[in-house]
């Protein structure tokens, strides 16, 4: 959002400070070896009415070869430092110094050109003036901005890849955790979802559609130059492995979509890269940061189930049901023992049972807290920022919640106009609590969220003491423990910490070549810790069990680059990059579990009985890799880059271990062409045209190899045992993306309206795909090189400023991608064996299931539809199965709208996915039971199902078990329980409201602010569990059961500078 | 300068490019290279122990040829709770027993130490124990796959077979071992069953009872062959191989029925999988846990589901005065007006833990008696099960001739082996159709065989799925 401390705050610290720094020493350094500062485009917005100068009377000896001084500010009146100021047609010239002064020898007649990204270039007659102040006005349409790409920064202008930007500041202080959270809705072309609801969990990006069918569509996500490795955390938990960062620290995230922009990163490349550059010290005086906010969470609303009374009548319809040759007498004298009532329990007792709502106990408001100080300054030699935050956050169930300490050091340093270094380190400690379950999907009965709906609703959940009712001996039915209680009394816990850091060394060894050699870590170290308490009815009979595991994360990374630039007469300019990298990553993980507590005060391995089981396993893959690239342009308007990478891993078959990864894009900045420079309202046009191929290794560590395990699971007797775990294929190779480009990027009426428009096809070959072996084989399945799949789309993304006035403004963000995915080749299979999801023609991801032909209205049975579209009872996999819709989005994006009034801002942002239709069945299933078993079922449900001939519903008959004789259960997946996962939501509305100068003066502060998020308030959806956003096929993620809902959040918080 | 620079720079490269595939070296640190691994006696006695310990897989002896025959037949219940086995209750189409997938592995594993045992200079009785040893546990497997997938020998329905199970000799180690082979018909699978068996049993013939039971002996081959001789209708056969089993020495037939049952190692076990702390399956799966909601015989609280009890025919099935019925306890909690097992009531000392009783002498006994049956020899059919009554507390029978024989044979097997996963196979393999709780399963329906794997037929198109699946 803007307002008007961001909007000052863009002037200072907005745009990245490295980038500024960048900026200006290239500027300088340009200027001291002589050559041109960089070609800026014609300056055709410069009018009188742009710039205010003020003058004053100089004498007749200043007129030869004299001195003009002033100061270069921004249109809020604050001062710019590193402003380029040259004289127009020489190489003489100066920047800005931290207050925005500067001076410089001139002549009457000389014409002065400044610049400075983000700001309109000026140029002004120095006349008869000895000082000169400019007010330099913000280039709106942010042309010559400086973005981060591979291994380096980029005139935006001069890009000719597919990418895109977001400003730190549009994700500051939103209510999540991890910063991919943050990213939802912003981008045209990356897909986000959080798995579930659990704060820290993960989440899914997909940039540009899944382009591999096993490999993952996981983007390579790099920090300050550090490849993260994104496998895993912790296990017990929902966890992130971006969980790490404090989203404040964050200055930019750049996203990498086609080929040619992340063909650089060559075999890490294939699902798009995501760059992410934190905050930079400045310098100046040193400024001192203060944020703060609290707020609440919210669970979504909870869904309606069956009140007692109508359980029991469900129960019994369904037991009579399942056993006709018995008395309803005798069935329900078996029933109720079952339900835990005498058996001569009356219908009267019925009547009366009472009926509690678990799901409101399981379900809970919980509180959100987040502390920063930051601290940054420095000189014109050395810069840095310290950093530190605190955030706590609980999660919607009871037992979930999330808690981050922070800190984070980045010094820079320029030693000489030669050599300069750079320090970075991200600390971060990270503990957070889970309940059972919540790290996936679940069926555990003492996962809350899953079992809450489900109990038979006559049991209290409190005794009449205030404590909870929850008998080791079990409740009556199938959910036969409390779930809350449990939660509370066992420990699941993961903490995690992690050093994310990089070193690195510049060295100019000419003035156009640039020698960079950088180091980076990503450490982790993960400990779980899983207890569940002897006095509950999970951890009772064993006595208490403990498992413990600690799981260590090396991953190591070298790169040396160089960096040469050359600019030839006539207006070509040419820059090299050459470079090597090396990464290493390695896990170790060790864990034990044990059983048998002396009491519930006892929770560590010492005080275990029994030892039952410990290991300890290694893992680990290396890469290294050459690479190239060449950026040509002709001034500025004819653009052209090539990149060449060679890459192995060592996941491959030894006859593969390497690969080479090319691509080539150009760019054509039309509106520098003079048939259009007279067309004052363009401000922009450049088509882009690109190329490029990227790599996917993301397999299995030693996927390519025959192996025999040694592992508990093949020990015998007490005697080591071994077996074959792993199928040889030496030939495995590298999954190859290819993706074509076309891209438009415009701005038009001075900035009001700009943005992107992309065209794109992604072909993903030779997938990597996980075959399935015949089990006769004695293997499951291995990866193979099988198949062609294809993304195509189109992004569009579109920036207008409706209204600009002094006092008000209102500015629209809108972004919108359509997908198409679609199987092109299994390797001659029409379905990928063992996947019936996976077929030629399709999109990955497509519904196959029976088809529901709803309910025999003579006998209340459940009908499907056979392979000739008759009704039957029990259709037969895959024969008599239809494909239907997919889980992939067709369409999806965001809209922002942001309202400025003096210093009040408002913003909201609303998400909207189309197109996913999802199984349900996951949780459906054993919500539609209907009394089937002893327990709890939708009361929609009950109150549609079939109860007498002639009845025409979609809900079968209540039957013990589920199934008719002979038939296909019920509730099996079948279309009935497919469902359009589409929603729109008001994902984020921001209030901030800057305190006036006036007032801060007087309290010696720098700036102040409020502000109030909310964070999911609205959601439009069809969907019938709890909420649609959630993940399926990610990792524990396998379906819809006890999936953990989304959370609303509501926060207040200050930030203050001084 | 600027060319130097560059120049080094390229050789660097260069070099780093050449020593590449070197720094892509990683080596696995708890696993190792398949095509090397069974090069000496102590890794083929580890891959040895491997092959055995899959035969714990709940799909397999862990719980599965347990508890599943008695629920797809009249013996068990099932209560619902713990939401486990409530198809085979049921007998739902699909939900029968799954063992293929281990079965196969298994299977593999065992045709790659056969190879190994044929490459590797090993000494004489090490290679000749460890070929008999995989050699049966190969046709039990093969037999187990054959009852479940397939009709038996004794009780065919040709227009509805779809032949027996494939047959794979030779093991996988890379993708171009592979095979996608078709299924063998039931007359091959038992001529390979047979054949492994009559060299199973020359190999160990000879070399004694100290493996016993939880590791083959020449008294297990014999046992099991005497069972898969029934099975086949060979029944000279059959009473020959009991012969031999029940001379073996391998086990024993203690005087009483209950206190094998209460002995970490059962007495009567030819053959027993055991199960070590290491190895519980834990308070869902384990036959402890799916049959009893006690942890062990005496608790006073419910530790677990217990949701697989006696039906009201089983009960029933027990004279008031049959020792037996002191493996049989009411249970606790919602199971309290219901009828537990207690055969696998944490006999180990651990809850959990229970070694489970493979094939025993009663079997023996019984395989006998009903091989005279089919022989029309009723005398020698009565001693025999006469042995099991007497010692259970009933009186011995006398003067029956004809199918009433075999009547109370299958009745004392019912009662002898109660919830040991007979029921349904004795059933199956006799044609009978089963009258349930909940309904009559007839013999002649589709679900009395197990549905092949859907994934193994998408993979391998050359198998044949059964009917009605």
């Amino acid at each position: 959002m803007t307002n008007k401390y961001q909007s000052c705050d863009k002037t200072f610290i907005g745009f990245k400070p490295k980038i500024r720094a960048f900026v200006a020493l290239t500027g300088t350094l340009l200027f001291l070896s002589g050559e041109n500062f960089a070609t800026v485009r014609n300056n055709k917005n410069v009018t009188p009415e742009n710039h205010l100068y003020s003058s004053t009377e100089l004498t007749w000896a200043d007129i030869q070869n004299r001195n003009i001084r002033g100061v270069v500010k921004g249109e809020d009146g604050e001062p710019i430092p590193g402003v380029s100021i040259l004289v127009k047609g020489t190489t003489r010239g100066t920047s800005s110094d931290l207050d925005g002064n500067f001076s410089l020898q001139v002549n009457d007649n000389d014409v002065l050109v400044f610049t400075f990204i983000g700001f309109k270039r000026q140029e002004l007659n120095v006349g008869n003036r000895s000082v000169l102040d400019v007010i330099l006005q913000e280039d709106l349409s942010d042309l010559s901005e400086f973005v981060v790409t591979g291994y380096g920064v980029q005139e935006k202008r001069a890009i000719t890849g597919a990418m895109s930007s977001v400003k730190g500041e549009v994700i500051q202080n939103f209510p999540v955790v991890s910063m991919d959270r943050a990213l939802q809705g912003q981008i045209s072309g990356v897909n986000v979802m959080a798995n579930n609801g659990v704060p820290g969990g993960p989440v899914t990006f997909q940039i540009r559609g899944v382009g591999s069918i096993t490999a993952g569509s996981q983007p390579l996500i790099i920090v300050d130059g550090v490849q993260l490795n994104m496998s895993s955390s912790a296990t017990n938990t929902a966890s992130n492995p971006l969980a790490f960062l404090n989203t404040n620290d964050i200055e930019s995230i750049e996203v990498l979509k086609d080929g040619a922009a992340a063909s650089i990163y060559g075999a890490q490349a294939a699902n798009g890269v995501i760059l992410v550059t934190t905050k930079s010290g400045k310098a100046g005086k040193t400024q001192y940061n203060l944020n703060v906010f609290t707020g609440i969470t919210e669970p979504m609303p909870v869904v309606q189930m069956m009140n007692s009374q109508e359980f029991f009548d469900a129960r019994l319809t369904a037991f009579n049901n399942q056993f006709p040759n018995r008395t309803a007498a005798a069935n329900r004298a078996i029933l109720l023992p079952q339900l835990g009532f005498p058996a001569d329990f009356s219908d009267a007792d019925i009547a009366a049972l009472p009926t509690y709502d678990w799901q409101r106990e399981a379900f809970r408001t919980g509180t959100t807290k987040n502390i920063e100080l930051s601290a940054s300054g420095g000189n014109d030699k050395t810069t840095f920022l310290i950093s530190g935050s605190h955030n706590y956050t609980e999660g919607n169930v009871v037992g979930i919640d999330f808690q981050r300490s922070t800190a984070k050091f980045r010094l820079n340093h320029q030693e000489n106009k030669r050599l300069s270094f750079g320090f970075d380190v991200n600390l971060a400690s990270i503990l957070q609590n889970g309940s059972t379950g919540s790290s996936g999907s679940t069926g555990a009965f003492a996962a809350p969220q899953y079992s809450s709906p489900m109990m038979l609703p006559w049991i209290p959940i409190f005794l009449e003491d205030g404590s909870y009712n929850a008998p080791v001996a079990g409740f009556p039915g199938n959910m036969d423990r409390n779930a809350i209680s449990e939660t509370l009394l066992n420990d699941l816990e993961s903490r995690t910490k992690s050093i994310v850091g990089n070193f690195n060394v510049t060295y100019k060894i000419l003035d156009n070549l640039t020698f960079r050699s950088f180091y980076g870590l990503d450490y982790r170290v993960v400990d779980q810790n899983t207890y569940t308490d002897p006095r509950t009815r999970s951890g009772f009979a064993v006595q208490g069990s403990l498992g413990i595991a600690n799981r260590q994360n090396v991953n190591f990374i070298t790169n040396q680059t160089l960096n040469y630039n050359k600019k030839f007469d006539g207006g070509h300019n040419m820059t090299v990059l050459l470079g090597a990298e090396y990464r290493s990553d390695s896990q170790e993980l060790s864990s034990a579990n044990a059983q048998g507590f002396p009491t519930f005060q006892f929770r560590t391995m010492q005080a275990a009985a029994v030892i039952t089981s410990a290991s300890a396993n290694w893992t680990g893959f290396r890469r290294v890799g050459v690479f190239s690239q060449v950026n040509y342009d002709f001034n500025k308007k004819y653009l052209v880059s090539g990149v060449l990478r060679y890459d192995g891993s060592s996941r491959f078959g030894a006859d593969n271990l390497f690969g080479w990864f090319p691509a080539i894009s150009a760019g054509w900045n039309l509106h520098e062409e003079g048939w259009l420079t007279d067309k004052s309202w363009i401000d922009q046009i450049k088509l882009r045209a690109g190329y490029g191929e990227t790599g996917n290794d993301a397999i299995g560590n030693f996927d390519s190899r025959g192996l025999y395990q040694g592992l508990g699971a093949a020990n015998y007797n007490q005697e080591p045992g071994i077996r074959p775990s792993a199928i040889a294929n030496t030939f495995l190779r590298w999954e190859r993306n290819v993706t074509t480009n076309i891209g438009i990027d415009y701005a038009f009426f001075g900035g009001r309206v700009s943005g992107a428009l992309e065209v794109y096809r992604r072909l993903s070959k030779d997938l990597l795909l996980d075959t399935p072996l015949p089990w006769t084989s004695g293997f499951s399945n291995v990866t193979q090189n099988v198949g062609l799949l294809k993304n195509e789309g189109v992004e569009i993304e579109i920036q207008t400023r409706n209204i600009v006035k002094r006092d008000f403004s209102w500015t629209t963000n809108f972004n919108i991608t359509f997908i198409n995915n679609e199987v092109l080749d299994l390797g001659g299979d029409d379905v990928l064996p063992g996947n019936q999801s996976v077929r030629v023609g399709y999109s990955i991801g497509t519904n196959f299931t029976a088809k529901y032909a709803g309910v025999n209205s003579a006998t209340g049975k459940p009908m499907w539809f056979d392979a000739n579209g008759d009704v039957t009872y029990n259709p037969v996999s895959p024969g008599d199965f239809y494909t239907f819709g997919n889980s992939l989005s067709s369409f999806f994006g965001g809209l922002t709208n942001t309202f400025t009034y003096k210093g009040l801002s408002v913003s909201a942002l609303f998400i909207y996915d189309y197109g996913r239709e999802l199984s349900n069945a996951g949780q459906m299933q054993f919500w539609s039971r209907n009394g089937q078993d002893n327990r709890n079922s939708l009361q929609s449900v009950y109150a549609n199902r079939w109860t007498e001939p002639g009845q025409v519903t979609n809900v079968p008959r209540p039957i013990g078990g589920g199934a008719e004789t002979g038939a296909r259960n019920k509730n099996a997946g079948s279309s009935r329980f497919l469902e359009d996962a589409s929603f729109i939501r008001l994902r984020q509305l921001a209030i901030n409201y800057d305190i006036p100068r006036q007032f801060l003066s007087r309290m010696k502060l720098r700036s102040a602010q409020v502000y109030a998020q909310g964070a999911n308030l609205l959601t439009w959806t069809a969907w019938k569990g709890y909420d649609p956003e959630l993940v399926i096929g990610e990792g524990s993620f396998t379906s819809t059961q006890g999936a953990l809902p989304q959370t609303r959040a509501y926060t207040l918080g200050v930030q203050i500078g001084f | 300068m600027k060319k130097n620079i560059l120049k080094c720079f390229a050789i660097g490269l260069i070099l780093t490019i050449s020593s590449c595939a070197e720094w892509l070296n990683v080596e696995p640190r708890q696993s190792i290279d398949s095509a090397t691994a069974l090069s000496s006696e102590e890794a083929i006695t580890a891959a040895t122990n491997g092959i055995y310990a899959r035969f714990r897989a709940v799909a397999l002896y862990g719980r599965d040829f347990i508890a599943i025959p008695e629920l797809l037949a009249d013996n068990a219940f099932n209560t619902g709770a713990g939401n486990r086995l409530v198809g085979q209750f049921n007998n739902q189409p699909g939900s029968h027993m799954s063992n293929w997938g281990t079965a196969y592995f298994t299977i593999n594993q065992i045709n790659l130490v056969l190879k190994a045992l044929g490459e590797v200079e090993l000494p004489t009785t090490f290679r000749n124990r460890i070929r008999g040893e995989v050699l049966f546990l190969r046709a039990l497997l093969y037999h187990d796959l054959a009852r479940v997938y397939a009709y038996d020998p004794t009780a065919d329905i040709p227009q509805f077979n779809n032949g027996g199970v494939p047959i794979l000799e030779n093991g996988s180690l890379a993708v171009a071992d592979v095979i996608y082979p078709a299924r063998a018909s039931v007359t091959e699978v038992y001529d390979f069953i047979y054949s492994d068996l009559e060299e199973s049993y020359s190999l160990l013939q000879n070399l004694g009872n100290q493996r016993s039971p939880h590791f083959v002996t020449a008294g297990a081959v014999a046992a099991l062959f005497s069972r898969v001789a029934l099975y086949r209708g060979d029944y000279q056969r059959s009473i020959v191989q009991a012969d031999l089993a029940m001379a073996s020495g391998g086990a024993t037939f203690p005087s009483d029925p209950v206190s094998g049952w209460r002995t970490p190692i059962h007495p009567e076990s030819f053959f027993e999988i055991v199960f070590t702390t290491p190895d519980n399956i834990g308070v869902n799966e384990s036959l402890r846990a799916t049959f009893m909601t006690r942890n062990f015989l005496n608790d006073p609280n419910p530790a677990s589901h217990g949701n697989v009890v006696f039906s009201d025919g089983l009960v029933a099935a027990f004279p008031e005065e049959d020792l037996r019925r002191q493996l049989q306890q009411r249970g606790l909690a919602v199971n309290s007006a219901l009828t537990e097992i207690n055969k696998f009531a944490g006999k180990n000392g651990v809850a959990n833990l229970d070694n489970v009783p493979v094939i025993r002498y009663s079997e023996a006994i019984t395989n006998k008696a009903e091989a005279h049956y089919h022989l029309g020899q009723f005398g020698s059919a009565l001693t025999e099960i006469n042995k099991l009554r007497v010692r259970a507390g009933l009186v011995a029978l006398a003067d029956i001739t004809g199918p009433q024989v075999l009547e109370e044979i299958l009745a004392e097997k019912r009662r002898e082996f109660a919830f040991e996963g007979h029921r349904f196979f004795d059933l199956k393999r006799l044609g009978r159709d089963i009258t349930k709780m909940n309904g009559v399963l007839e013999f002649t329906d589709f679900r009395v065989l197990g549905n092949l794997p859907n994934r193994e037929i998408d993979v391998n198109t050359n198998l044949v799925q059964n009917r009605g699946y």
